[in-house]
């Protein structure tokens, strides 16, 4: 029994106590034949000769003393049996009959008479232990169709004392034990209904943080459920434990490996504590006897079974599928890392289909694609650039499997290991931003060549999923994967997505096992797929992730998730309650999962939002500790060394990504946009320009692009970007610009028609509001130039609040204070604003404006003394600023410059 | 507590008598060399009580208390051998 940590992740002790390693070791070696002892040992103790010295010698101590003092003085005068039928015990439970006997506990089949309900009553025979052991208590907390219900634990007071009992579910049937003696092999397709269940049992248990330790055929009911199909039940959960008496009288029969060394994982040979990992070995030996009706190593001494991969179940049994023969020997790794997981992955493993040639043929009603990318292919690249995106389609099913999408391509990204080298993962919203919606697409943007690709379609609360791994060259599929899942199933299929891709391209990095329980996992994926920016979806998926909460309150993912929403409400509304909220949300995130990079990502963003820079680079540095070519890390880093001012550190970061992956458009881009900040609109330029070759129909890098070149003055190459991005998609962004360009040409009346439109899907922004406000001023409409210049003093105060140490927010409150004819703290707000970005042309460009509109010219020109052409270049084209542009002191600036 | 079990036992016809009063008689050279051992045999060899029971009766840990019945079983076998009782 291990105890999980709140939020997953298990706790495995290494190097258990050596007393531990030392009884277990004794306890092992007495198991076996005397023979086998040695040699076991010598393999087992390896690591250790202190360790072999000391516990053959004791095995010695134990031959020459033969029992001595092992019968206590007193014999215990206990009865036999705890109850006899009849009894009823606590005069609530009636004891029917007893049905099994195991080596420390007796079984009843009981009738409660309060509830008038069939039970079984387990209850530790007399002279063994009178007390159930504690770990069954975190037992009693595991639900699932595929695990004993356990009910409640009880104390009778009997004549021999106080003796706790177990309350449980009466299971009837054989045991998968007696059918595989009955039947010698179970057929193909029971036996995969029967290892699917056990998985999702196994899974279920292990996420509760409940190790079973004594998995075994013998351990397995098979029942109906009332529809009288196959029911396999794992039992005796939480009862395992170290054995109670290392060497009395009744030692063997009492071990918890009595009479199925077959199922004792390799590493506990070595004396090692039980964990889930020794489940999936003893699951995978159960799985090789169903289907091939024999157990690997059969009659093979201990010392040949440490370290040694058994033959896969093919090899001993005809007709066992492929996907067993993987799925099996994967299970019985001899090492606890190469083995799955989780049990979940292994029922995706024994689900795999085998490789076919069908032809995909794209239909218009796909739902999801996943597009993989092969950049050239230099060696020291990664092999392929995996992107995510969703496809036209409409209702639940397309929120649905948008929502999966995100879901795996975190997961791909999270690997890490080999998978860095091997996969580059695009996620959904960059896919949104690219505008690249299906394979032939990505296929021409990126020169893809493989993509994932199918449909999961949602009737009936069931879901039905078709998806293959596609050669886009061959238009082959590599793999593919088509099963019918219950919505309490469905949070095992991302898991198999992964697995799948992660086969393609021979990933061995370990896959990290589902963090997330099956009840809670539609509402989390559809919460993931509403992350997007708008209103409305914000609001559905702060909705969506609290259902998730209320479902699986122990996992991290959606409280990761709410807190992302919870930042894009505050991006939306600027309400800065939600900035509060979302960070409480990603610290309740960390606290049941403090590894993953994803979480520490959104909390960086967070950090950054409100100013807290060197928390933010904390979050930023932990992550990339954790995930070190993270796509979206280093970008990150860049972001919060740009915003502290370090700015050869953050274009050392930006670099980094670049190089890091070359074929991926992310870091151009934002690269481009600091370069810009900074004012180097050449170099942004340069950027911008190999992006639109990676990704022509980028929406943003077009609109990027067109900044630059207004920024430079080439308002022509400025308006052709602008409009390639409007046909691309129509945004306010975009409108923007074409109001900048009327304006920058004297345009002020189209200029404020632009921003009029712009402003019906526009975020409130104060730049934005002042510039509007300008366009108004100057084409004659003070009214409506005094209303907006209003609204933009509101938002840049708003700002200043939230954000106290951006500069670019003072200066724009400054500039609005200016313009509403506040000069005392125009003056106070741009000093500020100078002062705290010192290289951002943006705040020294408004701060010009600003010192202009109150006739400052004095401290203009002061502030412009070291200011880069670029900057001067830019004033000098602003009709607003004519009067500055043409004062002799700047053209001699200028000419300075030059 | 010993001592009272020991007369109890006399005076029933159980075979383990003559060595429990053997072990009575190294039970205070054990207590010299080895106090930890006593409550160990005294609860597992005169009051019978299984190995958890024991290791939660006096606190420790199971496979330390295996350990150490195994040590005290051990040494006071030698003194049996060695005649010395």
């Amino acid at each position: 029994m291990v105890d999980l940590p709140e939020g997953g992740g298990w706790i495995v002790v290494e190097h258990p106590g050596r007393d531990e390693r030392l009884m277990s070791l004794m306890e092992l070696a007495l198991t076996i034949p005397e023979d086998d002892r040695e040699p076991y040992l010598r393999v087992a103790c390896e690591d250790d000769p202190g360790l072999f010295r000391e516990v053959t010698e004791r095995l010695e101590w134990e031959r020459k003393m033969n029992g001595f003092l092992l019968q206590p003085l007193l014999p215990r005068t206990e009865p036999e049996r705890p109850f006899k039928p009849g009894d009823v015990a606590l005069g609530r439970f009636e004891i029917v009959r007893e049905i099994a006997e195991g080596g420390m506990a007796i079984v009843y089949e009981a009738f409660d008479q309060k509830l008038e309900r069939r039970i079984a009553i387990k209850c530790p025979k007399p002279g063994f232990r009178r007390r159930l052991p504690p770990e069954l208590r975190n037992a009693l907390e595991v639900s699932h169709p595929n695990i004993c219900r356990l009910y409640e634990i009880h104390t009778a007071h009997t004549d021999a004392g106080e003796v706790e009992f177990l309350t449980m579910e009466l299971l009837e049937g054989e045991t998968l034990l007696e059918r595989i003696r009955r039947v010698e092999r179970i057929p193909v397709a029971e036996a995969a209904m029967i290892a699917r269940q056990v998985c999702l049992g196994l899974a279920e248990a292990h996420r509760k943080g409940v190790v079973h330790g004594d998995l075994k055929p013998g351990n397995v009911i098979i029942t109906k459920d009332p529809n009288d199909t196959i029911r396999a039940v794992i039992t005796d959960f939480g009862l395992a434990q170290p054995v109670s008496e290392i060497s009395g009288p009744t030692a063997a029969a009492q071990s918890r490996f009595r009479g199925t060394p077959d199922f004792i994982a390799p590493e506990l040979w070595k004396g090692s504590p039980i964990t889930p990992s020794s489940d999936i070995y003893a699951l995978g030996v159960m799985l090789f006897e169903m289907i091939s009706g024999r157990r690997p190593f059969e009659g093979r001494p201990a010392s040949q079974r440490i370290g040694v991969t058994p033959v896969a179940p093919g090899k001993v049994a005809p007709g066992v599928p492929r996907a067993w023969d993987r799925a099996v020997t994967n299970c019985l790794a001899p090492e606890t890392i190469a083995r799955p997981s989780s049990a979940a992955e292994v029922a995706a493993l024994l689900q795999e289909k085998d490789r076919t040639k069908w032809i995909v043929l794209l239909a218009a009603a796909l739902s999801l694609l996943i597009a993989v990318y092969v950049f050239a292919r230099r060696p020291e690249m990664p092999a392929a650039v995996l992107t995510v995106m969703d496809l036209d389609s409409d209702g639940e099913s397309a929120i649905f499997a948008r929502g999966v999408m995100v879901d795996v391509s975190r997961r791909l990204t999270a690997l890490g290991g080999d998978a860095d080298r091997k996969v580059r993962v695009i996620m959904v919203d960059d896919s949104d931003r690219i505008d690249v919606r299906r394979p032939e697409q990505a296929a021409d943007v990126f020169g893809a060549t493989h993509a994932l690709t199918g449909r999961i379609r949602h009737a009936g609360g069931r879901f039905t999923v078709d998806v293959a791994v596609l050669d886009l060259k061959s238009r082959q599929n590599l793999k593919e994967l088509h099963s019918d899942y219950s919505r309490a199933e469905i949070g095992s299929l991302p898991g198999a997505l992964t697995i799948m891709v992660a086969a393609v391209f021979d990933i061995r990095t370990k896959l990290a096992a589902a963090t997330i329980s099956q009840p809670a996992y539609p509402d989390y994926v559809q919460g993931l797929s509403l992350l997007k920016s708008d209103l409305d979806t914000a609001d559905s998926a702060i909705a969506s992730f609290g259902r998730a909460i209320e479902a699986d309150p122990d996992s991290a993912l959606p409280y990761a998730g709410l807190a992302e929403a919870q930042r894009l409400k505050w991006g939306l509304t600027n309400d800065r309650s939600w900035l509060e909220r979302a960070e409480e949300s990603a610290a309740k995130a960390l606290a049941r999962n403090p590894d993953s990079a994803e979480t520490l990502l959104v909390l960086g963003k967070l950090k950054v939002s409100r100013g807290a820079y060197a928390e933010a680079a904390a979050a930023y540095r932990r992550a990339l500790a954790l995930a070190p070519n993270h796509p979206d890390a280093h970008v990150r880093m860049a972001e919060v060394q740009r915003e502290a001012g370090q700015i050869a550190e953050a274009a050392r970061s930006y670099e980094t990504a670049i190089q890091l992956q070359p074929g991926y458009y992310r870091p151009y881009f934002d690269y481009a946009v600091f370069l810009s900040r900074l004012g180097r609109y050449q170099d942004a330029i340069v950027q911008l320009e190999t992006l639109t070759r990676i990704a022509p129909r980028m929406r943003s890098a077009r609109y990027e692009l067109g900044r630059s070149y207004l920024e430079s003055g080439r308002l022509s190459d400025a308006e052709r970007e602008f409009r390639t991005a409007i046909a691309i998609r129509e945004s306010w962004a975009e409108l923007v610009g074409l109001a900048a360009v009327s304006h920058l040409q004297g345009r002020f009346r189209d200029a404020a028609t632009y921003y009029e439109q712009a402003m019906k899907t526009a975020p409130v922004s104060a730049n934005l509001l002042a510039n509007m406000g300008d366009a108004y001023r100057l084409s004659g409409r003070p009214a409506d130039s005094a209303s907006a210049y209003a609204k933009a003093l509101a938002s840049a105060e708003n700002d200043v609040q939230t954000n106290p140490r951006n500069g670019f927010h003072h200066a724009m409150l400054g500039y609005a204070a200016a313009r509403t004819g506040d000069a005392r703290r125009a003056v106070f707000e741009t000093t500020q604003a100078v002062a705290l970005a010192q290289k951002d042309t943006r705040v020294q460009w408004r701060a010009v404006a600003t010192l202009e509109a109150l006739g400052r010219r004095e401290e203009s020109l002061r502030l412009l003394q070291d200011a880069p052409k670029s900057l001067l270049d830019d004033l000098s084209r602003q009709p607003d600023l004519s009067a500055l542009v043409t004062d002799p002191r700047f053209i001699q600036l200028k000419s300075l410059q030059n | 507590m010993r001592r009272d079990l020991i007369d109890d036992a006399r005076c029933r016809p159980a075979p383990g008598v003559e060595l429990a009063a053997r072990i009575d008689c190294v039970f205070g050279e054990m207590a010299m060399e080895h106090p930890e051992w006593c409550p160990i045999v005294e609860l597992k060899y005169y009051l019978g009580l299984s190995d958890d029971e024991v290791a939660n009766t006096l606190g420790s840990g199971l496979a330390t208390l295996q350990r150490q019945w195994q040590e005290a079983r051990w040494w006071i076998f030698q003194k049996a051998e060695a005649g010395s009782w």
